[in-house]
């Protein structure tokens, strides 16, 4: 076949095409790593996505949260709500942080309880006169994040128990929107006294707001409310006493007024609620944030710095050795990634409001042959979450 | 493979330590001067087209730079280059043809210019089995046991391939002369 060759010979003396230089194919390694890290994260964006689709596909359970309505609207709450919603930053500000109002606690947040990263979660009763105190200081919080909607249903606490018939509204059927988390309100029982001598069971507990329930309220008192799986308050944070005889007209009024016990015990409330919920407005946050009232509350609650920045700025990712590294290099790499691992997952927000995680665990893979430049021997890690979302 | 760069420049090659050995490899640049026209005639008549050859053959050089450690001191670097373009440019061909049928849009493929186009004609007749062993033999001038680990096939299947394209090759070759 030498005429063959002989001929071919023409084709490499007289190239077709002249030789790209070194750096041409230099850029094409470069772009090949984009091209491979863009399709890397786009197949986990998917995966996410599918996982979440394939759980609300599996899932007609409707949520319970949004399933009451209300039968005795008080045309009276409107204007009350309004009152709450409305208090200002100034008036906040004048009430400042009064020595008699319970700060919120800090907690260390842990895998079991990260369905509630990014949710604002609230139990309580609607008989429950500690709820009714606490209920009115989330909506002066809650309002300066977000907007509610459908919040009629007025409610009295229980008229046999401490505090009797505290006014106050429920947030059964409630609806609350804001751009930096979700708020999800749970009304275990009625005001309505059933014949086994407690009160009618209304609505059930999330499985994520159950587990942070039980693991940072052991006593099981009401109101729980949880702010982010970062910051959680016990009961009422200020004395009822001070909305005893109280109509929904008169507290709405006072709300305004600094000086007033109610202003001192709600908005005083309220203003450490904003603290601990400014932790988890991340990029755009509210103007009430910055004001010096809401830090000097951040201080109080010992924060200093966000908690959520954690995540991004406090501890990054152990950096990858080189191939040719020795194996303890590997492992010791292998360890610091696990822990890593271990405080994103225990940090993991919730991209998804309509959407809750039901389980979220960190898992190791022994390498059997090299992957993706690890080699064979080294345990791979890797955050895995299950979640579920109801319908909308 | 464990590889060290020691530093040891010796012409055109560089020393590197692997596996507690030194071994003495050719520096990526002269190997490329001297592969790269070869590596697109070979490319160019296994597969008909010019544009896919040179994106075969870019490809294949790019990831050969990356690691050239590594295939700089196996025992045939152009034998990795030729199994990793030939693949690329199959998948590439596929993904084409399959835009192609998407679209449903005929893309008519070029002639290639003399003299590749003669060879193309000649070799064309072949299967593409056939094709690819005659062209790495002698184009690309690789030992049989070369070809075997370019496509992934024993030397006896080279050898065997490698005797019946040179017997069609040699009637056509014959009826060439004649007319």
């Amino acid at each position: 076949m030498s005429e063959l060759t002989r001929r071919s010979q023409a084709l490499i003396d007289v190239p077709l095409v002249p030789s790209p230089p070194l750096e041409y194919l230099q850029s094409r390694s470069r772009q090949r790593h984009h091209r491979r890290r863009a399709i890397t994260v786009g197949l986990l964006g998917l995966c996410v996505i599918a996982a979440f689709s394939i759980a609300k596909i599996g899932n007609s359970t409707p949520s319970l949260s949004a399933k009451s309505k209300t039968s005795n609207t008080d045309v009276q709450l409107v204007s009350y709500y309004k009152a709450a919603v409305t208090v200002s930053n100034s008036t906040l500000a004048a009430v400042g942080l009064p020595a008699n109002v319970e700060i919120p606690t800090k907690v260390v947040p842990s895998l079991s309880t990260v369905g509630t990263n990014g949710v604002v979660s609230y139990v309580g009763a609607e008989y429950c006169p500690f709820c009714a105190i606490q209920r009115w200081a989330l909506l002066v919080a809650l309002s300066k994040f977000g907007t509610f909607t459908s919040l009629d249903k007025q409610v009295f606490s229980s008229s046999s128990d401490v505090y009797p018939r505290l006014a106050s509204w429920s947030f059964v059927g409630a609806k609350y929107s804001s751009p930096f988390f979700t708020f999800q309100p749970t009304e275990l029982s009625s005001s309505t006294p059933n014949n086994a001598g407690g009160y009618r069971s209304l609505e059930k507990m999330s499985s994520a707001q159950r587990r942070a329930f039980n693991k940072y309220n052991r006593q099981g008192g009401l109101s729980f409310v949880d702010i982010g799986n970062h910051y959680v308050t016990l009961g009422a944070s200020a004395s009822p006493a001070v909305l005893e005889g109280l109509t929904l007209g008169n507290i709405g009024n006072e709300l305004g007024d600094p000086k007033s016990p109610v202003a001192q015990a709600i908005d005083g409330t309220a203003n450490y609620l904003i603290a601990a919920m400014c932790t988890m407005a991340q990029k755009t946050a509210p103007s009430i944030c910055s004001s010096p009232t809401t830090r000097e509350a951040a201080k109080a609650l010992g924060l200093g710095v966000s908690p959520t920045s954690e995540i991004s700025g406090g501890k990054s990712a152990p950096t990858q050795p080189p191939t040719n590294a020795p194996l303890s290099v590997w492992k010791k790499w292998s360890g610091a990634e696990h822990k890593y691992l271990l405080v994103a997952a225990a940090n993991f927000r919730n991209p998804n409001p309509a959407c809750t995680i039901l389980k979220i665990s960190v898992n190791g893979t022994r390498l059997t042959r090299p992957v993706l430049g690890i080699p064979k021997g080294v345990t791979d890690w890797a955050i895995s979450i299950m979640g579920k979302c109801g319908p909308k | 493979m464990t590889c060290t760069s020691v530093g040891i420049v010796s012409g055109d090659r560089t020393g590197f330590v692997q596996k507690g050995e030194l071994v003495f490899v050719e520096s990526f640049d002269a190997w490329y001067s001297r592969e790269h026209d070869r590596l697109i005639a070979t490319l160019v008549l296994t597969t008909g087209d010019i544009d896919l050859a040179v994106e075969g053959v870019d490809e294949a050089c790019s990831r050969a730079l990356e690691r050239w450690e590594r295939v700089g001191a196996m025992d045939s670097p152009s034998g990795w280059v030729y199994r990793v373009a030939i693949n690329h440019a199959r998948r590439v061909a596929r993904r084409r043809t399959m835009e192609q049928k998407f679209f449903q849009k005929s893309v008519p493929k070029p002639d290639l210019p003399a003299p590749a186009g003669e060879l193309w004609d000649l070799v064309a007749s072949l299967t593409v089995r056939q094709r690819q062993v005659v062209i790495l033999r002698h184009v690309a001038e690789l030992k049989e046991t070369e070809i075997g680990a370019v496509l992934g096939i024993s030397r006896g299947t080279v050898s065997s391939t490698l005797h019946d394209a040179h017997q069609r090759l040699g009637r056509l070759l014959d009826d060439d002369n004649e007319s």
